[in-house]
């Protein structure tokens, strides 16, 4: 009957698993991945750097010329427009002639933010034939 | 006695079971941040490309500084003549990693070295925004 119920407690003893080492690992994994990782998504735009010079691009008949002034405004061919159109105006160009190539004078000190967004506006109209250059006003 | 033991004890399965799910969640959805030495805040993009991991990046600070970072940081990764590295490695793709509030006219002028330099492909680090 004595052995019968040490057998018992060993048993007892056995099963029940110490489980505060691993709560406390697993919280610092949690923590260390909440502080380390991040959810904002890597993207690239590609800049096509040899599509033609620029004098050669201004005098041709075929080019549409994207000014973005010190305020941020944007003119299509010395016509103001809001940036929300510009995708519709240069498809509505490119259709007619897909040879258009597109010239974008930006100031020189607006920021890259509102270059780079010009440049995804005119890639998503479909293409891909963009000059950058300075304004020189 | 025994209810009175029982009122003590605090189960932690489900707790444990929680902080289990948040860990899988940050573990596969996120992306481990590499610490940046200079801050920068790349410009926004609408458009989803794949990143690619080309092995020269060149770093625009804000007010126009010039950094060259390859994969031998300790080595390179300090202000010195990008130039002479360029030429020295000859890379047919590079990564741009601008501030988003740098002036255009850095961006132009760091454009137009590396097209003198016959680089082929030139790809600008953006974080995707979506719509």
């Amino acid at each position: 009957m004595k052995t019968h119920n040490f057998y018992q407690k060993e048993e007892k003893e056995l099963i029940s698993i110490n489980i505060t080492p691993l709560i406390d690992i697993v919280f610092l994994l949690l923590v260390f991945f909440m502080l380390a990782t991040s959810f904002i998504q890597k993207s690239t735009i590609e800049v096509n750097l040899s599509s033609g010079k620029t004098v050669e691009i201004e005098n041709q008949k075929n080019s549409v010329v994207l000014i973005l002034n010190k305020k941020g405004q944007i003119y299509l061919n010395k016509k103001l427009i809001n940036i929300s159109n510009i995708r519709n105006e240069i498809t509505n160009i490119i259709e007619k002639n897909p040879k258009h190539k597109i010239l974008i004078k930006s100031h020189k000190k607006i920021a890259v933010q509102k270059v780079i967004r010009l440049i995804e506006e005119v890639r998503l109209a479909g293409t891909d034939n963009i000059k950058l250059i300075n304004l020189e006003k | 006695m025994s209810s009175k033991k029982k009122i003590k004890q605090i189960n932690l399965i489900p707790l444990i079971n929680i902080i289990f799910l948040m860990l899988i969640f940050f573990m596969l959805a996120g992306t481990i941040t590499t610490i940046d030495p200079y801050k920068i805040k790349v410009p926004e993009s609408i458009i989803k490309n794949d990143p690619l991991t080309p092995f020269l990046t060149i770093i625009v600070k804000k007010n126009g500084e010039i950094f060259i970072d390859t994969k031998n940081r300790k080595k390179e990764l300090q202000k010195r003549n990008y130039l002479e590295i360029l030429r020295a490695r000859k890379p047919n793709e590079i990564s741009l990693k601008i501030d988003s509030e740098t002036p255009s006219e850095y961006f132009l002028k760091i454009l137009k070295i590396l097209e003198n330099e016959k680089i082929k492909k030139v790809v600008i680090e953006t974080n995707y925004v979506k719509q």
